[in-house]
């Protein structure tokens, strides 16, 4: 019975919280608040707003403890509440990034010395993760932030290995031309 | 003789190490620059430069607290039970014997509540067998089940007493 909640502490505090335990839900809090946050970092560029969406997704997850059924690692159903969340947060707010950010505008972030210089090239890394599409960047970050596999990437998007594979290289070649242009300048 | 012919040869190499005959592809410093800001993507794509707030995990609990006090007092338990209740009815039956199982069994020990289950299932392998092949099917969907079955049948005077004491 449950295999997967027995090894998996996540799956296993899950089961607890559906029964109503508490502090299992704060151990949860406490584990992955840094990971959350930091994906809706790199989405909103805004801490704010990133802890925001961290405390409405957890909230969900309690809501919906319930449902959770240990079939995948916990980390692809937590970030499939956490997209369906930042999702929801674009469209309520309407603060869906643009779709293209032309480089030059990247390149014209002021400078000032080299301090300021190593500013601005993390300022133009972040604009540049933002003004990714949606998909691309969640896709990036899932990997190389999260280090989630193609395949968790796939069930948490809803989408094939193959096109996850896609967006992750067209993010990666954006991300490398955007900031090559800036370093250029 | 030969060292003048060893230190012309000697000049001609350094010559020919002094040249330079290639001319840099016309895309060489963007894909160098290319390559470099590829690096310091894939650095920073890994990091996670934020912190969280000091009070970060204590304004999630409140806002839980707040939002879902009763969430998980009798609509979970009924939802888990409806989900084991569609099993069949006579999974349903048995499962009904294991509340009057330990209704009838004296005092009823809180913390060997599992092993008297367990004791339960080894006695009846069929109600094993239906257990173990459904991969949602926990003790407490059993005793949830158990419990909406003596909330439907308010003649089980034992069973009620039983959960009455389960819940206590």
């Amino acid at each position: 019975m449950l295999p997967d909640q027995i090894n998996d502490p996540d799956s296993f505090r899950m089961s607890l919280i559906a029964g109503g335990d508490f502090s299992a839900m704060r151990e949860l809090v406490e584990r992955w608040q840094k990971p959350l946050i930091n994906f809706f970092y790199r989405s909103v560029n805004s801490v704010h707003t990133a802890e925001d969406l961290a405390q409405a997704t957890f909230v969900k997850i309690f809501k919906n403890a319930g449902t959770y059924e240990a079939k995948a690692k916990f980390p692809t159903w937590l970030f499939c509440v956490a997209r369906s969340v930042l999702i929801s947060n674009f469209r309520k707010e309407s603060v869906r990034p643009i779709a293209f950010a032309a480089p030059e505008d990247l390149a014209n972030i002021g400078t000032s010395g080299e301090d300021g210089r190593v500013a601005e090239l993390e300022q133009a890394f972040s604009e540049a993760v933002k003004t990714l599409p949606e998909k691309h960047r969640s896709a990036i970050l899932l990997l190389c932030q999260q280090g989630l596999s193609y395949e968790e990437i796939a069930n948490v998007m809803d989408a094939s290995v193959p096109n996850v594979k896609t967006w992750i290289f067209r993010a990666r070649q954006v991300l490398r031309e955007r900031l090559s242009v800036f370093i250029e300048k | 003789m030969n060292k003048k012919l060893i230190e012309a040869q000697k000049n001609a190499e350094d010559v020919k190490l002094a040249e330079m005959p290639l001319e840099p592809s016309a895309d060489f410093t963007r894909r160098v620059l290319e390559a470099c800001a590829g690096n310091y993507v894939e650095r920073k794509l890994c990091e996670m430069p934020i912190e969280p707030s000091a009070d970060f995990t204590r304004n999630v609990m409140a806002e839980i607290t707040v939002e879902a006090p009763t969430l998980i007092a009798f609509p979970l338990r009924f939802k888990r039970a409806m989900r084991v209740l569609r099993f069949s009815a006579a999974g349903i039956v048995a499962l009904a014997s294991i509340g009057i199982f330990f209704s009838f069994s004296g005092t009823h020990p809180k913390n060997s509540l599992n092993e008297q289950i367990a004791s339960v299932l080894d006695s009846d392998p069929e109600l094993a067998e239906m257990v173990s092949a459904d991969d949602e099917f926990s003790f407490n969907e059993l005793l949830a089940v158990s419990q909406l079955l003596t909330t439907l049948n308010k003649n089980s005077e034992q069973a009620s007493d039983f959960f009455a004491y389960y819940e206590n």
